[in-house]
């Protein structure tokens, strides 16, 4: 997985500005799809023909926006303004480094130091909308020369290997889903039509998904996606939800859904015949294109499978090499195997 | 002396406070051309004299700190994660960051502060993380990390220099290797000039820590009088109070505490004659550089404080000038050059500076 991982990573595209991941995957799936197609959303469907024809279709779905901002107006200070996704964290970006989206010109989010402020001014995170990006401009103009409004501003980590068998680096997390369909699409036999959806947008109220899910209607659906893990050093304030190390990770419930317990039970046995662990994750206050996918439409059964995630929404996601070859291999059991107690 | 080249040469070697050997190898050999004589002491601190040949020559000390924030692993946990003490340092900065920890054996372990999702969190934590909420994860199994991690192992941030607008480079240690980049930058200047002072250059250890690096070279050499040269707060978006200066505006002299008079009007009037862009910076009490340490040594030195600004100081992502860390060298050089035999002797009272624009030359 790590080429796919990597390749996907290191393409810049927050939420609205998918292009070049689509641009990315469709042109790697072409030799294997029965058609490609995308939409004013941005988001990109793949169908990949099977052994039969489902009733309805069955749908394996990734989301490909990363977490990042949308750069505003330069500030008189230099200082680049931003807009930011749904779901970031102040905490994550206080002293970490930037890129433009697609470029090169870099800058960084920080706090103003303790020197100045005094020690007790460190209690205090500000909020996200009063943090702006630094490029080293002494001027509006200097900050205008680098970084235009309405350019992507992304995580400047790219892809590393780290410690023993882990991968980490910018958007990780966001494209593990992306790397994991798009082997699928290319190394997978599927038992019946697979209906694949990258979808744009997710960290804007998965708006991507939404008009996706009535584009296609579909009966099933699997997302694939990062599972973030609380197996850090025990913090009261933190649940652990699931863990490195601990199995192929399945969904049970999150805001917006409630993932089909038929489907998964059926997904459990299916990994279990293979040899492959599982693990659900406990965290309820989670959210992903599932709840749109699912039920924007006529009404789908759904399931998730991931791999566990450290630091989901940082610069430094890290995934171990082990999950994400794991999910990758009981997605394709879920492709490859018939799936009978569909009606 | 390519400026850019050694700023990012010197923040990208680690070398924290009791750690230094690292950065005073970096420095001993970048000073090795301009100087007569470079030592590295037992405390880490290096020194290196240029003389000016002439008899009984006086000496002006030149210091910057060597050392830079560095924290300290304090107990490996059952799971394999490495709790650490970070005694000045900024939590907000140390959440997520990306570091480095070296083993006793000198391996370079890279690490990264553990975060919480958002979307674990029971209640979303919106205050500072305080530090010892956090811990390194190393990436490895449990018992690697306990065979390979020392309590007592120093750690530092990760991330190495980049360029970013208007000249400027981001990256940490810039306190105080930017400051020793205008030593190595003045000293490339003075090498080829003629000198009626001899002239010490300190790397000095420990200033971080509050400790006596640069007092233990200022009472072995005794010099005449030193200027220091350490980092100002910058303004920045978030911050742009009078006590802040402009990024970009040049040198900044200190009048006050720890700077005496005359030698800060003579670096002023030096500033004004060469046309070097620079700011008067109010220390009323505690300079918290180098300069409390040496002003005490011997039976007391006359002391300077010559600094320029950085924004976000002590974090991982510092930004210099790379045009006011020349300056500031450019007016250093001038100011070693215009001191007369006979500039700043007895009561520091007595003149203010009577500098006539000549000096030696």
């Amino acid at each position: 997985m790590r080429e796919y991982l990597k390749a996907l990573s290191e393409i810049d595209g927050v939420s609205g500005r998918e292009e070049r991941v689509a641009d990315f995957i469709a042109e790697r799936a072409k030799p294997y799809a029965a058609s490609i197609e995308r939409d004013v959303l941005k988001n990109l469907f793949i169908l990949k023909k099977g052994a039969r024809t489902p009733e309805r279709p069955i749908v394996f779905a990734a989301s490909m926006d990363e977490w990042g901002f949308v750069a505003d107006e330069a500030k008189d200070s230099g200082a680049i303004n931003l807009s930011y996704v749904d779901g970031m964290d102040p905490k994550a970006v206080i002293g970490k480094r930037f890129r433009v989206a697609g470029g090169e010109a870099r800058g960084i989010i920080s706090v103003v130091s303790q020197h100045l402020t005094g020690k007790s001014g460190t209690d205090k995170v500000p909020e996200l909308r009063d943090l702006t990006l630094d490029v080293g401009a002494k001027n509006k103009d200097g900050g205008k020369a680098v970084v235009k409004p309405g350019d992507g501003i992304v995580y400047d980590y790219p892809f590393t290997e780290f410690g023993e068998g882990f991968y980490r680096g910018k958007a990780v997390d966001a494209r593990l889903g992306c790397a994991i369909l798009l082997r699928l699409i290319e190394e997978a036999d599927p038992a019946y039509d697979i209906q694949f959806i990258f979808t744009a947008s997710s960290r804007i109220e998965h708006r991507g998904a939404e008009v996706a899910a009535r584009r296609i209607d579909p009966g099933i659906v699997i997302v694939a996606a990062a599972a973030a893990a609380g197996d850090v050093p025990p913090q009261k304030k933190v649940e652990r939800s699931c863990a490195v190390g601990k199995g192929v990770v399945l969904g049970l419930k999150e805001y917006g859904t409630i993932y089909s317990r038929e489907l998964r039970t059926h997904i459990e046995a299916l990994a279990a015949k293979n040899g492959i662990a599982t693990q659900t994750r406990s965290g309820m206050r989670g959210e992903s294109d599932a709840g749109q996918l699912h039920h924007y439409a006529s009404g789908a059964k759904v399931a998730g499978i991931g791999a566990p995630v450290r630091y989901v929404g940082t610069g430094n996601p890290i995934v171990h090499k082990d999950d994400v070859e794991a999910a990758y291999r009981l997605a394709k059991v879920c492709a490859e195997e018939e799936l009978r107690w569909q009606g | 002396m390519d400026v850019k080249e050694t700023l990012k040469r010197l923040t990208n070697v680690l070398g924290g406070s009791g750690d230094e050997f690292r950065a005073s190898a970096v420095f001993a050999e970048l000073i090795r051309p301009f100087a007569d004589e470079v030592e590295t002491d037992a405390y880490a601190n290096v020194t290196a004299v240029k003389r000016c040949g002439k008899e009984n020559a006086r000496l002006v000390m030149i210091d910057a700190h060597i050392d830079q924030m560095a924290m300290m692993a304090k107990e490996v946990t059952d799971d394999g994660f490495v709790k650490f003490i970070a005694q000045g340092f900024d939590p907000r900065q140390l959440y997520g960051a990306d570091v480095t920890l070296i083993t006793r054996a000198g391996k370079e372990l890279p690490g990264i502060v553990a975060t919480f999702p958002k979307e674990l969190q029971y209640e979303e934590i919106t205050d500072t993380v305080p530090v010892d909420e956090l811990s390194i994860d190393l990436g490895l199994p449990a018992e690697k990390v306990k065979a390979e991690v020392t309590v007592g192992d120093f750690i530092y941030y990760a991330n190495e220099t980049i360029e970013l607008a208007d000249g400027t480079l981001c990256g940490r240690a810039f306190d105080d290797r930017a400051a020793v980049t205008s030593v190595l930058i003045a000293a490339e200047k003075l090498s080829a000039e003629t000198l009626g002072f001899d002239v010490l250059y300190s790397a000095s250890a420990r200033e971080e820590v509050g400790g006596p690096g640069a007092a233990i070279v200022a009472n072995r050499y005794k010099p005449d009088f030193a200027v220091v040269l350490d980092l100002a707060q910058a303004k920045c978006d978030a911050y742009s109070e009078p006590d802040a200066f402009e990024l970009g505006g040049g040198a900044v002299i200190g009048r006050g505490d720890h700077s005496s008079p005359r030698l800060a009007e003579r670096l002023a009037e030096v500033a004004r004659a060469k046309e070097i862009p620079f700011n008067f910076q109010a220390i009323p009490a505690q300079s918290k550089t180098n300069a409390g340490h040496i002003q005490l040594a011997a039976t007391g030195i006359e002391t300077a404080v010559l600094s320029f600004p950085e924004r976000y100081s002590h974090s991982p992502v510092e930004i210099v000038s790379i045009a006011d860390t020349e300056k500031t060298a450019q007016l250093l050089a001038e100011f070693v050059l215009s001191l007369g035999p006979h500039d700043f002797r007895g009561d520091p009272d007595a003149e203010i500076s009577g500098y006539k624009g000549g000096g030696l030359r």
